[in-house]
């Protein structure tokens, strides 16, 4: 039983590497578990010019046409394919394959100052997968409940399966060092709020908060971004690092920083940082926004706050400074994670692909 | 199966000792003439769960009043030696309200010689009584229509959209009265029956006045005579108890299930 | 030394001819507001839709009332106009709920969203054209965007007029439901059986909230376990519904149905190892299922609304797709694994704490603070 997986971008749109973001990890989970079950799978998506690529023991088809029409790229993609599972809400025109699987990853047109044609054009892009997915996997409970707030009659179509964290590799430290670090561990993305981690480092520097470090682990997807943000903290010195990581040292970085920020301000999910970090026994200060809320029960094992620069100061100045609560929501927050362990998340996903899918 | 439904009986011996202290409940009903009818099961069910009953014996002929006053929980019978309820309702029921306040109740509950409430009102009624947030307590009445089985539901018998208030707080330094009406004056003064803290409880009470068919004509009888008094001609309600069977409108009773709450269920309730 | 006037605006706390106590959680949040404006010194009035009677919410606290009645799309405009005509004395504005802000706010105010309550699939056919549908929204943005702030019960609101209306972006506070958590502790329960599973639905009974799909489970689940118990605790919306569940019960061992007063309900709520909370749509952060949570219950809810603001599936309770089939597999789970139970049951105790009443009140404080000035 062959199962097509069709995404914008599992590799660069030059084949040369892979992507390093949330629904691309995703998307390996996924694969992998797919693979376990005993279905082939290949994988299709937009690139700049056709390629074929291997990875992981699975094709990757390039489709060079998205350069110029990713409508046309799909097409081409339908007619390649049979069975069909698709990573993300597809942002173009497109009629999805009956009775295929769509992957939700939350909302992601609630940003400031969105004009209202996009929020119209996405909220139509939701409604068509609703109307014509054979099942709607949601990665998060918020994305359910704007679904049911607007479409009341077909949003029943959605199961909800929480992201995951491997708590093999995902695990509190046996001891923490003494000394506060405090760490951003995202991508550099508008909605992810560095800047206004940024903000929150330096109004806690010119609070006097000074015998800490901060530490931004991101990603060089654009490397625009990346010079950015070094002349941006520049003048913080040494104060604030910034790196980037591969996925596998990820761990030791979050075993190795006391408190972790997930300033986003829109378009979240239910982020696999956020969860790393709870995995970890970190004291996690994140926004109010998208699934985040369903992570994080605030004040018991985390602090949720509004996405603003003083509020989010303000919490992460409560945890430097009452290392009891901070250890507490960090012990609380690795408890409260392992409900969210990759084999349960398999467990759930395997029902759906059976359902969707079934093997004979 | 056994654990969940006990016979009556170990219920009922269950629920003499399920209420625990609250403020003093007092019964108190008229009775004229209910010595064969129905009063001996009511006043047994009562006295599982009131502290005690007044009653006035409204010119009973059938040795009513004596089998009230001998019966162990009743604290008073006032006896009138001719009937005043045809006379006048709100004499009758202002009489019996005095004769309940004298002995001090901080509750009281008006019934009539003809209804039982649910069982499960004595544990949950223990329960209503504790509380300070309301004054009033209302009940829905059922109205069982020639069997005992089956109550009427058609028209205004239709219990299920009616609360009648029956347990009210005594409060000594309050004004009480009954409005001057010679029928369906209400069984509770009229301070009770408009109360902003009137509670709804799920209790039901069996009406089983109506129960036995041959008693249909002679009360037919009497409320036409009173509407015609008071209003000139019967009300459509009084007509509909002549009604003919095909526009009778029967529902079934079903028992509540007893609640598995008493202290000591534990040793008396499980069974076989 | 007051610091100031109050006023409340809600469309009902007590029946609108005044003759019945409502218990509910809109009813109780309503009461607590009201204790905490007293107790940071405000004078506090309270004004809702009626006929001309007074009566009080707290001792001293008066309910007036104004004549109204609802209008087209879910709003008050009616009453929103004689508030502001009636109350000008008044300093600081509450809209209890967020439509009555429609068409004005007063400028030092605030609103209060109890969460979602258009998600229902009944609801769309209350607006029956685009045009109506846009209008309502149109109105709710007003209304949103009158008072100065406007605290949400749940994130679900928040996130929602986010994916809505990008504009209001700033101006929510979340400010979660609340449970005594001290009162709750010292509650004694009510006796149990030795080796019964007690389980409970406590709300009112209403197909949003599930009842059917709970009615039809416990069917299946009291037949295969009779040392399970259903209970049923709440009153019906209509009176036909609890005509149905009177008879359904009694044709039914192991199910009971009935109502108390809240107190008496968190007696029962303490003796059952598992609460159910299988709503389907519009809900908060349910002040039942937080309840069910201190008293350290099992929950098993649906995930809809607020609720997953409480509950993090498999650690204080269970989310799930709140129909018959999930329903029946998740509490057959529950029924036989006392170990699962326990663990989530002790989680809920804890996880209960972050709401407690204490953090609720210091969360309204600032918003307080910051608006009546």
């Amino acid at each position: 039983m062959r199962v097509s997986i069709i995404m914008p971008n599992l590799l660069q749109p030059d084949g040369s590497g892979p992507v390093l973001g949330g629904i691309e990890r995703y998307a390996r989970q996924l694969i992998s578990l797919m693979l376990a079950m005993g279905y082939e799978v290949d994988v299709h998506q937009f690139a700049s010019y056709d390629w074929i690529r291997r990875v992981d023991q699975v094709e990757v088809y390039g489709y060079g046409m998205a350069s110029w029409s990713q409508t046309a790229a799909l097409e081409a993609m339908h007619h390649n394919t049979q069975s069909v599972l698709y990573l993300s809400i597809m942002q173009v025109p497109i009629r999805y394959k009956p009775r295929s699987v769509i992957v939700a990853h939350g909302v992601w047109w609630d940003g400031p100052q969105v004009p209202p044609s996009y929020v119209q054009r996405s909220l139509e892009q939701c409604r068509q997968a609703l109307d014509e997915a054979g099942h709607l996997v949601s990665c998060d409970y918020n994305f359910l409940n704007v679904m049911r707030a607007l479409y009341p009659a077909i949003a029943d179509r959605i199961t909800v399966i929480p992201n995951f964290v491997d708590l093999s590799d995902f695990s509190p430290p046996a001891s923490r060092e003494a000394g506060v670090r405090v760490l951003y561990p995202r991508r550099l993305d508008q909605c992810r709020g560095a800047d206004v981690f940024v903000q929150v480092v330096r109004t806690l520097l010119s609070e006097g908060y000074r015998d800490l470090t901060f530490h931004m682990a991101v990603d060089q997807n654009h490397p625009e971004r990346n010079r950015e943000l070094a002349d941006m903290v520049q003048d913080l010195g040494d104060v604030l690092t910034v790196s980037s990581y591969p996925f596998d040292a990820m761990p030791e970085v979050y075993r190795s920083s006391q408190i972790v920020v997930i300033p986003s301000l829109y378009s979240e999910g239910t982020s696999l940082a956020c969860l790393e970090a709870m995995a970890c026994g970190c004291a996690v200060v994140a926004t109010d926004v998208g699934g985040l809320t369903n992570l994080i029960i605030n004040g018991y094992n985390g602090i949720l706050m509004p996405p603003r620069v003083p509020e989010l100061s303000l919490a992460v100045k409560y945890l430097i400074d009452h290392p009891r609560d901070r250890e507490l929501l960090g012990k609380r927050a690795a408890a409260t994670a392992r409900a969210f362990d990759v084999r349960a998340w398999e467990r759930r996903w395997s029902e759906v692909l059976h359902a969707a899918y079934p093997i004979n | 199966m056994g654990t969940r439904h006990p016979p009556p009986g170990t219920f009922r011996g269950v629920m003499a000792l399920s209420y625990s202290s609250h403020g003093r409940l007092i019964a108190m009903m008229t009775a004229g003439n209910e010595r064969n009818r129905y009063l001996p099961e009511v006043l047994e069910h009562l006295a599982l769960w009131v502290d005690g009953i007044v009653a006035v014996d409204d010119g009973s002929v059938d040795g009513t009043g004596d089998f009230l006053a001998r019966f162990p929980k009743v604290l008073d019978v006032v006896r009138n030696p001719q009937p005043v309820l045809p006379v006048n309702e709100s004499v009758l029921r202002a009489m019996l309200w005095s004769a309940a306040v004298k002995t001090q109740p901080e509750w009281i509950v008006a019934v009539d010689a003809d209804e039982i409430f649910e069982d499960r009102v004595a544990i949950e009624l223990p329960w209503l009584l504790r509380h300070a947030d309301f004054e009033v307590i209302a009940f829905r009445i059922f109205d069982f229509w020639g069997t005992r089985n089956h109550y009427r539901v058609d028209g205004a018998w239709n219990p299920w959209p009616r609360f009648s208030p029956l347990v009210v707080r005594y409060q000594e330094a309050r004004e009480y009265h009954f409005p001057a009406l010679e029928i369906h004056c209400g069984r509770v003064p009229w301070e009770c029956r408009r109360s902003a803290f009137t509670y709804y409880a799920d209790v039901r009470v069996r009406h089983l006045g109506w129960a036995n068919q041959a008693d249909h004509l002679k009360k037919y009888l009497f409320y036409r005579e009173k509407d015609i008094r008071m209003y000139g001609r019967p009300t459509d309600h009084t007509e509909s108890i002549l009604a003919p069977a095909s526009s009778v409108r029967l529902e079934a009773w079903s028992d509540a299930p007893p609640l598995s709450f008493a202290p000591d269920v534990q040793t008396r309730g499980a069974m076989p | 030394m007051s610091r100031g006037r109050v006023a409340i605006l809600t469309t009902n706390h007590f029946h609108p001819a005044g003759d019945r106590i409502i218990y509910g959680g809109a009813e109780k949040y309503g009461v607590e507001l009201t204790r905490l404006l007293l107790s940071l010194g405000f004078e506090v009035s309270w004004w809702q839709i009626g006929d001309g009677w007074q009566k009080e919410i707290l001792p001293g606290v008066l309910v007036r009332t104004l004549p109204a009645a609802e209008a087209p799309y879910h709003t008050f405009p009616q009453l929103n106009q004689a508030f502001h005509e009636k109350a000008v004395d008044q300093d600081y504005f509450i809209y209890f709920v967020t439509f009555l802000a429609y068409p004005q706010a007063m400028d030092r105010s605030i609103a209060i969203s109890h969460g979602i309550y258009w998600d229902y699939p009944g609801f769309d056919a209350t607006l029956n054209t685009d045009a109506d549908r846009a209008e309502w929204r149109r109105r709710l943005w007003i209304a949103l965007s009158g008072p100065r702030r406007v605290v949400s019960v749940d994130t679900a609101t928040i996130n929602w007029a986010a994916a809505t209306f990008p504009d209001l972006l700033h101006r929510f506070d979340y400010i979660p439901n609340f449970v005594d958590v001290t009162a709750v502790e010292a509650t004694e329960p009510v006796g149990k059986p030795a080796g019964h599973v007690r389980i409970i639905y406590p709300r009112r009974l209403a197909t949003v909230r599930g009842i059917n799909e709970m009615v039809r489970a416990a069917e299946i689940l009291s037949a295969r376990y009779p040392s399970a118990e259903f209970h049923f605790v709440g009153r019906g919306h209509q009176d036909e519904t609890e005509k149905e569940m009177m008879a359904w019960v009694s044709r039914h061992p192991g199910t009971y149905y009935y109502w108390l007063p809240p107190e008496d309900m968190l007696r029962v709520l303490k003796s059952c190892d598992i609460a159910v909370i299988p709503s389907k749509a519009a809900e908060g952060t349910s002040l039942a299922c937080l309840e069910a949570m201190a008293a350290g219950c099992a929950v098993v809810a649906g995930w809809v609304g607020g609720l997953g603001n409480l509950i993090i599936d498999g650690y204080n309770g269970l989310l799930i797709k709140p129909t018959v089939h999930e329903l029946v597999r998740t509490l057959e789970r529950l029924i036989c694994d006392e170990e699962l139970r326990a663990t989530l049951g002790h989680n809920a105790r804890a996880t209960a704490k972050a709401f407690d009443l204490k953090v609720w009140q210091h969360r309204w404080r600032q918003v307080i603070d910051a608006v009546f000035v």
